[in-house]
């Protein structure tokens, strides 16, 4: 994250790849001026991304069903500490490495989906395969009728096929009778037969389904026809069913379904020091950091509309939503995000021929000031409001950024506005967040790429 | 009834998305930028019958497509207008597959009941 300081108010950009990702990957791009929120999207399948802000390279892998089954997730992120060449050459690792690992399940206090539908589809089948058992047989008769059409009329248009017109084809029987009646009626020979064959082709499909449709109905009346429709109305209760249950207001009435997230990561990173009151031997030192974090994430969204029959069909639009979001975290950190990266030259070698001054120098980026290390307890909140009058293009996001740790204590309050992407409400496409970090207010300016 | 190989795209903006063929519950895949599919063989009963809920945020556009091979049988488009849910129900006929028709008709056209198919 980069940040300048604009006459005492700090503006932050935060430039957000992909599926917004600031921190990590189930973040979603509802984050404050330092890339921090409280809502967790599960972005999901293989991921690979570059951030050029804190130039970092992340990879991952999310295991997920989309439904209320538990996902998973793995990813590594590798941050450079010069440029991106850095994070590869020499066959070294990446100054800063961190592995994390993501659990995730959706409707986790509410009633899922697939719970709704099989409880109405248990009740729904009952009902069909005794009071409505009548119409179960009328539609599985429907359906077996038109599966069979659709097999005879493959079958009688391959015959017909293969006959190329010929002598006792469909097409070349329907063609002499209308010649004939044609020629009954004054056209010549050659008009009457450019008519036929102009006409004939439609009329044998006609024919054809008409044949099919009557083969497929005798076999329905027949005994083991009769038979095979029986059972499959009583076998494929479950498909009607299902149908009927998808779109009964009382499985779709849940205003609320909820999910929750954790992440726990570990971060490997060494850092070189300075130390200017230190003896000169020991003004540089190499420093490691065995890093870890923990963060539960709840996420609960509300439809503000009444979902209620009589509601939904007086309704003139949507009302909106709100998306509730909590995070709690445990992180052992340090300071290197706040101390100076200074270039350090060291001169060992000078010689001179006439003109010419040779001199070896070698340079290195070190981090100047006090590195400390700490446990941060983040707590973050988030409530974000998304207008249905504008179908989703805004967000205003509500939060609080606090530190329960006994390092860096704070609690900083906010307000963010939003622009998501049309069709797809939960990608942002440009934000800022206004905020009081100790008194100090903070602007922060929010870039999305989607692709 | 007759066996089909059927392909479930499932893509759009969404929080979830459950797929039912036949009754049964579908296990999609996740293949990243908000696409879950799925290839399952069907045992289909009468008509294949299709039910879809999604949740997502009143305006997220989804999209639907069933296929059996090359043929699409459902290609649909649709958006999230009202609480944050839509839903999606409909049968489609299919013909026996070769195998299922020669099979019939080499029996007079009765079959016996199996269960449904699963991956």
């Amino acid at each position: 994250m980069r940040h300048t300081m604009l006459k005492g108010l700090g503006v932050y950009l935060t430039l957000v790849a992909a599926l917004a990702a600031a921190a990590h990957a189930q973040q979603s791009g509802f984050v404050d001026a330092k890339g921090e929120t409280s809502v967790y999207l599960n972005s999901g399948g293989g991921f690979a991304r570059i951030n050029a802000t804190d130039k970092s390279v992340q990879l991952g892998f999310t295991r997920d069903t989309g439904r209320e089954k538990p996902y998973f997730g793995i990813d590594f992120t590798g941050k450079a500490s010069n440029d991106f060449a850095s994070l590869f050459s020499g066959g070294k690792p990446s100054p800063e490495t961190e592995v994390g690992l993501t659990f995730g399940k959706r409707f986790f206090t509410t009633k899922s989906d697939s719970q709704r539908i099989k409880e109405c589809m248990k009740k729904t089948a009952l009902e069909l395969l005794t009071s409505g058992f009548s119409e179960l047989l009328k539609r599985a008769k429907r359906e077996y009728v038109d599966r069979k059409t659709m097999n005879y009329l493959k079958a009688l248009t391959k015959e017909e096929d293969d006959k190329h017109h010929g002598p006792g084809s469909i097409f070349a029987t329907i063609k002499d009778e209308l010649v004939k009646e044609a020629e009954q009626r004054g056209l010549s020979h050659d008009v009457a037969n450019a008519m036929g064959d102009s006409m004939v082709p439609e009329l044998v499909k006609v024919e054809l389904k008409k044949r099919a449709k009557d083969k497929a109905e005798a076999d329905a009346t027949s005994t083991t026809g009769m038979q095979e429709i029986k059972d499959e109305a009583i076998q494929g209760v479950d498909g009607p069913a299902s149908e009927a249950c998808a779109v009964d207001p009382k499985v779709l009435d849940a205003r609320a379904f909820d999910w929750i997230s954790l992440r726990v990561a570990y971060k490997r990173a060494r850092y070189k020091l300075l130390d200017e009151a230190a003896a000169f031997a020991n003004q540089i030192r190499k420093q490691n950091f065995d890093g870890y974090s923990a963060t539960l994430a709840y996420n609960r969204v509300i439809t503000l509309d009444n979902l209620s029959k009589t509601a939904l069909e007086n309704a003139k639009g949507s009302k909106g939503s709100v998306i509730l979001g909590v995070s709690l975290g445990v992180e052992r950190r340090n300071s290197s995000d706040d101390l100076d990266s200074v270039d350090i030259e060291d001169q060992s070698f000078t010689s001179s021929s006439g003109t010419t001054q040779r001199r070896s120098v070698s340079k290195q980026t070190v981090l100047s000031g006090e590195y400390k290390e700490f446990i941060a307890v983040p707590l973050n909140t988030d409530v974000v409001y998304f207008p249905g009058a504008l179908n989703s293009r805004v967000a205003i996001d509500f939060f609080t950024r606090s530190d329960l740790g006994t390092t860096g204590r704070k609690f900083v309050p906010g307000v963010g506005l939003f622009l998501t992407k049309e069709k797809s409400p939960t990608k942002v496409v440009g934000g800022i967040s206004f905020s009081f970090d100790q008194g100090k207010p903070k602007v922060g300016l929010v870039g999305g790429f989607h692709f | 009834m007759s066996k089909h190989k059927i392909t479930s795209t499932i893509e759009g903006d969404l929080f979830s998305r459950l797929l039912l063929l036949e009754g049964e519950t579908i296990d999609l895949h996740n293949d990243g930028a908000g696409t879950f599919s799925s290839t399952n063989t069907i045992e289909v009963i009468g008509g294949l019958n299709i039910a879809v809920i999604v949740r997502g945020l009143v305006g997220a556009e989804w999209k639907l497509k069933i296929s059996e091979g090359d043929n699409d049988l459902v290609s649909e488009t649709r958006t999230i207008e009202m609480g944050n849910r839509d839903s999606f129900a409909k049968t489609v006929i299919l013909g026996d597959t070769n195998d299922d028709a020669e099979a019939a008709a080499a029996t007079g056209g009765a079959k016996k009941a199996g269960k449904k198919g699963g991956n």
